[in-house]
């Protein structure tokens, strides 16, 4: 596990500054924004007491392998939205084992508005833009570039934080948004890699097309349970039960048949177990 | 510190007598009931210690549960930066003197960090003695809480220059700002969720963010101040969820709307019943609290 003091801190855009450097990148091409960007010279802050920070080599490697994979999915050609969930899946975990970055330093939303402006925002624009060819402007969704919880690069690499990789692909954008946006469920690991594999496990057996449906009932069951009981003296294997019974619960509520309540399932240990690869501290 | 009432008997504070914490910050120790933690860094781990002592059997019979029943204490750590929740081992809960120790690293954590520490019930023993017992994994009968500040956490206008003409408002030279809420989720965090939009198309509006130190600027920002607020009250009288009693999580909209509510008044209903007959008044109210500047 790679120790604390190895861990980067990245230089940060504030938020005026990005929403300054959008209004001109929307008005490029992707081949123009690619020629523009120069990761040479670092001209932003970093948090002012790092030890480790990401200088040019770190954010070359890190545009090259985001780069590298959008061009396995396409980039620069307009794809399926299909293809672009797909990006997101086999991207996140690069973008987590590449940055190394310390996870206090990521809670700030000036170093993921350096990452879309000044590392990849053509490859951001390709996945959430859309050219209007009459403006001659892209259009992109604030969120997709300023919000913690919905930006671009920032938010493949908390869901892989939190939720671990394998959990952190096969669920959907909706799931981990409902599940990640809530403080008392997402920051807490043991819980919402629960959460999300007991969705898997009920959407599996009950073979329903209610599946978001589900999750949203079953969450808010768990936030009023949460409300008497403290999930946090819990073992694994009672937060598992939990959150089964919770899903139960939920679709009883909402009359999507089960066949029997899921056995074989992937339980939060097995998500534990399978714990990405990366070289350095995660849950 | 705050006793707590479930549904289920809880133990009182006096119950839990010599409830110590003991906080470091790297090597730093903090002062008993000090907050701020001037110099941490990224780099500082944060070892917490609570000391508890009390009567199990004592406690026991308070909470009305059999003599086999166990509970277990635990400390909670979250931060205010981070989405992240660490907590201690789960310690089973005896008589007499007892410690749980938790390590937070540094890394993991930003902004305020809220500590809690709870006791809980692991298991209830044989039939409980009464219907008000706690019954249930997870119960909780004791909580106290201990917040420290490790950096500035001064509330911001989550304020974003945007043209209001690429999102199809016509003539939008005239708009000025646009509260947007994203979720009405009140478990979501505030941060995502509430968005104030100022409309670079207005020119007034682009040269307070070009000067915002100019006296216009000043002007303008303490009039936008009031009306976000009052925004965020119509929003809070509007919600059917919103519960002045619920204990919301410090980074929710949850909490972030009820705070606006108990502004002006203990109670939602009150409030909600007089905004419906004089919404002027209450607004008017409102002004005070956070506009006489």
């Amino acid at each position: 596990m790679a120790e604390l003091e190895a861990l980067l801190c990245y230089p940060r855009t504030p938020l005026y500054e990005a929403s300054l450097a959008w209004e001109l990148l929307r008005t490029q091409s992707l081949s123009e924004i690619g020629a523009s960007l120069d990761l040479k010279s670092i001209l932003a802050q970093y948090y002012p007491l790092a030890r480790q920070r990401a200088g040019s080599e770190e954010l070359t490697i890190l545009r090259s392998k985001i780069l590298g994979i959008a061009e396995e999915f396409g980039f620069p050609s307009a794809v399926s939205s299909k293809v672009l969930v797909e990006f997101d899946r086999s991207v996140g975990p690069e973008i987590h084992a590449q940055m190394t970055i310390m996870p206090a330093d990521a809670s700030s939303i000036d170093v993921w508005n350096f990452i879309n402006t000044a590392v990849v925002p053509d490859v951001v624009l390709w996945r959430y833009g859309r050219f209007n060819a009459q403006a001659k402007k892209w259009s992109i969704s604030e969120d997709r570039l300023f919000d913690m919880t919905r930006t671009t690069i920032g938010r493949l690499w908390w869901r892989v934080h939190l939720l671990g990789p394998e959990l952190a692909g096969k669920l959907g954008e909706d799931e981990v948004v409902n599940l990640l946006e809530k403080p008392r469920i997402g920051g807490y690991p043991l819980l919402s890699r629960a959460m999300g594999a007991g969705l898997l496990a009920f959407a599996s057996e009950s073979n329903t097309g209610r599946r978001m449906e589900l999750f949203r009932d079953a969450t808010k069951r768990l936030l009023r349970k949460m409300a008497v009981q403290s999930v946090f003296v819990m073992t694994p294997g009672q937060i598992d039960e939990f959150v089964t019974a919770l899903f139960l619960e939920s679709a009883t509520a909402l009359g999507i048949p089960l066949p029997e309540a899921p056995t074989a399932t992937p339980s939060t240990a097995d998500f534990q177990a399978s714990r990405f690869a990366a070289n350095w501290p995660m849950f | 510190m705050q006793a707590i009432s479930l549904g289920h008997l809880t133990l009182p504070i006096e119950d839990v007598s010599t409830l110590t914490w003991e906080i470091s910050l790297g090597d730093t120790p903090l002062a008993d009931g000090e907050m701020l933690a001037q110099d941490w860094t990224y780099y500082d781990d944060i070892y917490v210690k609570c000391s508890i002592e009390l009567d199990l059997d004592t406690s026991l019979r308070r909470l009305r549960l059999p003599p086999d029943a166990r509970l277990g204490a635990v400390i909670v750590a979250r931060s205010s930066g981070t989405p992240v929740i660490l907590t201690s081992d789960v310690r089973v809960v005896r008589s007499g003197r007892q410690q749980i120790y938790l390590t937070v690293p540094a890394s993991q954590v930003s902004g305020a960090l809220l500590l809690e520490f709870h006791i809980s019930l692991l298991d209830g023993g044989r039939t409980p003695e009464s219907p008000f017992a706690p019954t249930k994994l997870g119960n909780t009968v004791f909580r106290v809480d201990r917040k420290v500040l490790l950096e500035g956490i001064a509330p911001r206008l989550p304020m974003l220059p945007v043209s209001f003409a690429d999102h199809g408002i016509a003539a939008s030279g005239g708009s000025m700002w646009w509260l947007r809420l994203t979720t009405h989720d009140l478990a979501a965090s505030a941060s995502a969720a509430i968005w104030l939009w100022m409309n670079v198309d207005n020119p007034s509006i682009l040269a307070m963010l070009e000067d915002s130190e100019s006296p216009e600027a000043e002007a303008w920002l303490r009039f936008l101040e009031v009306d976000f607020m009052r925004q965020l009250l119509r929003e809070a009288l509007s919600n059917d969820e919103l519960s002045l009693q619920v204990p919301y999580p410090e980074e929710s909209l949850g909490y972030v709307l009820s705070s606006v509510v108990k502004l002006l008044s203990a109670s939602s209903d009150q409030l909600q019943q007089r905004y419906r007959e004089d919404p002027g008044r209450v607004e008017a109210e409102l002004q005070a609290k956070i506009g006489g500047r």
